[in-house]
């Protein structure tokens, strides 16, 4: 499946799809198995960048990728490790220009919140109807472990884990992925009522 | 300490903006890079964290730090909302099911109102049973309008039918070509008869069973077009209906019949195929649907195609060789072997047809 490049980058960065192509040919040899750790790189440096306090680590992910993609040349022909540290080392850069731009040094101020985040009845709404196109089983399973109150809770997932046949663990996973999809739709509904 | 839990306490810190030692952050961002697992064990404290929070179970310093910092990711705080919102789904389902709980308890009360038996209770008891007669009638023995109405159609065709190609659940009854408009008198008011049973139906109990079988009605009677229009209401409604595909294959069938191969032989054409169409559909849905078989061997008869019309009434005699439909599809084959294989139809008119054909329904 040919991945595509983000907004961020195409439009504003002038990344090619040859040069694109080029950073997942240093990736691996396999397409297929370098976009898969492209979209993995990608992932985590958000993660990153979120855990460093960022409210816009998407677009500082893009950036550092961005980045890597315009040095590709040098990077080939110097850098021989994991590539991922190689990402992690320019988004480090980035993020240190971008703290500068905040004017902040491990002192965050609340970015405001969008009129667009703050549709809550939208979101339940929302919720609502993703939830009813969801397989049945995977319907009751996340509404039954968002039930109950906090001392009934774990005992509860527990007893849901059991009756599932897997470990709260894996329920647990089980759960971020469903709520991965319903995350998706939640926001692509409420981009459209809104 | 137990390792595990200081990591897991580590990873809280982390969330929360509150780790300083740029070695053990450092460690922790290395980790996210390489390891699946870890993060799938970061996720999860996301999430543990977050129901901490809406808990209300976290420390007043958490608490701020979890607003200040954890909340600047606008993912983040969609993710805070979808929990909150799931909560809340979950807490109204619930609540619902509460209610029915509380119905429940409150039938099974009944129960032991009705044990022992004495005067009061044996009246209660009687009208529990006269229910219990009603239900058992309205499932066993009740008609309702549509069934009634269906039932006086086929009553009026069970002698002859009405066209060459087979309705869903119309018993056999030989065909006629020279039927013409000599009805007789009875016929004629059974048919009304039938017509305002379905009219009724349609009106009182709208349905896909109704909309369908009044199309039945209109059909019988070559109004087409008001067949279509009920066979459509009764799609939107029952998109998987084998039989109902099958009986608008039959009108656009019947429809293309009344056209005049000479004045428009392209409307004859799409007609037909998108009989064809119908049938096939039909045989998707519904592969032991005889009538859909049937139906396609006749469309084919249509278009003067021996070699496919001889093929497909073959198909159906492998599945229905008893019948007296069974005997039908026999004598349109032996006609057809002792007519021999010329096609009457130019194979650029069939190519026409089966181009059409794969733009059906």
């Amino acid at each position: 499946m040919p991945l595509k490049l983000s907004l961020t980058m195409t439009e504003k960065h002038s990344v090619t799809q040859e040069k694109f192509d080029a950073l997942l040919d240093w990736l691996d040899d396999n397409r297929e198995a370098a976009g898969e750790k492209y979209e993995k790189i990608r992932r985590r440096l958000i993660l990153i960048l979120a855990g460093r306090g960022c409210f816009e680590a998407e677009e500082l992910a893009d950036q550092t990728i961005n980045r890597v993609i315009s040095k590709l040349p040098q990077v080939l022909a110097d850098y021989r490790g994991e590539p991922a540290f190689y990402f992690h080392s320019v988004a480090n850069y980035v993020h240190q220009e971008w703290l500068r731009k905040q004017d902040k040094l491990r002192t965050l101020s609340m970015p405001e919140i969008s009129e667009a985040e703050n549709t809550d009845d939208f979101r339940y709404e929302c919720l609502d109807s993703c939830l009813a196109p969801l397989p049945a089983d995977h319907r009751r399973i996340i509404i039954e472990y968002y039930r109950n109150e906090k001392k009934v809770r774990i005992e509860y997932r527990r007893k849901l884990a059991e009756e599932l046949g897997i470990s709260v663990n894996a329920l647990q996973v089980k759960i971020f992925r469903i709520r991965k999809n319903l995350q998706e739709c939640v926001q692509k509904c409420v981009s459209e009522k809104y | 300490m137990d390792k595990n839990l200081e990591s897991l306490d580590t990873i809280k810190k982390y969330l929360l903006g509150d780790l300083h030692d740029e070695a053990e952050l450092r460690r922790i961002e290395e980790r996210i890079l390489l390891s699946d697992d870890f993060n799938e064990t970061l996720l999860i404290a996301e999430d543990n964290l977050i129901e901490e929070y809406l808990d209300d179970s976290l420390t007043k310093d958490e608490r701020e730090r979890f607003d200040r910092f954890f909340c600047a990711s606008p993912e983040r705080r969609q993710k805070i909302q979808l929990i909150g919102n799931l909560r809340k789904y979950a807490a109204h389902a619930n609540s619902q099911e509460s209610k029915q709980s509380a119905a429940e308890k409150r039938s099974s009360f009944f129960h032991q109102l009705f044990y022992p038996l004495n005067g009061l209770r044996l009246a209660a008891f009687a009208l529990i049973l006269c229910g219990i007669c009603f239900a058992f009638w309205r499932i066993g023995f009740y008609e309702s309008d549509t069934d009634q109405g269906l039932a006086r159609l086929r009553a009026v065709y069970s002698s002859e039918r009405p066209f060459e190609s087979r309705l869903s659940n119309f018993n056999y009854a030989p065909f006629s070509s020279t039927r013409g408009n000599n009805k007789a008198t009875a016929e004629t008011v059974a048919r009304d008869s039938a017509a305002r049973k379905l009219l009724d139906a349609a009106q009182n109990e709208p349905g896909a069973k109704s909309f369908h079988a009044l199309g039945n009605y209109y059909l019988t009677e070559k109004q087409f077009e008001k067949a279509f229009a009920q066979y459509d209401a009764a799609l939107k409604l029952d998109a998987n209906n084998a039989q109902l595909y099958n009986d608008y294959g039959v009108a656009l069938l019947e429809k293309a019949r009344q056209i005049s191969t000479s004045e428009e032989p392209g409307k004859r054409l799409e007609n037909l195929s998108r009989a064809y169409g119908y049938f096939t559909k039909a045989v998707e849905l519904n592969g032991s649907l005889l009538e859909a078989f049937f139906n396609k061997a006749v469309t084919l008869q249509q278009l003067s195609q021996p070699e496919q019309t001889r093929k497909a009434w073959r198909e159906y005699l492998e599945k229905d060789s008893t019948s007296p439909w069974a005997d039908e599809a026999r004598k349109n084959l032996q006609r057809l072997e002792a007519q021999g294989s010329t096609a009457k139809t130019p194979p650029q008119v069939l190519q026409v047809f089966l181009i059409a054909y794969e733009r059906r329904v």
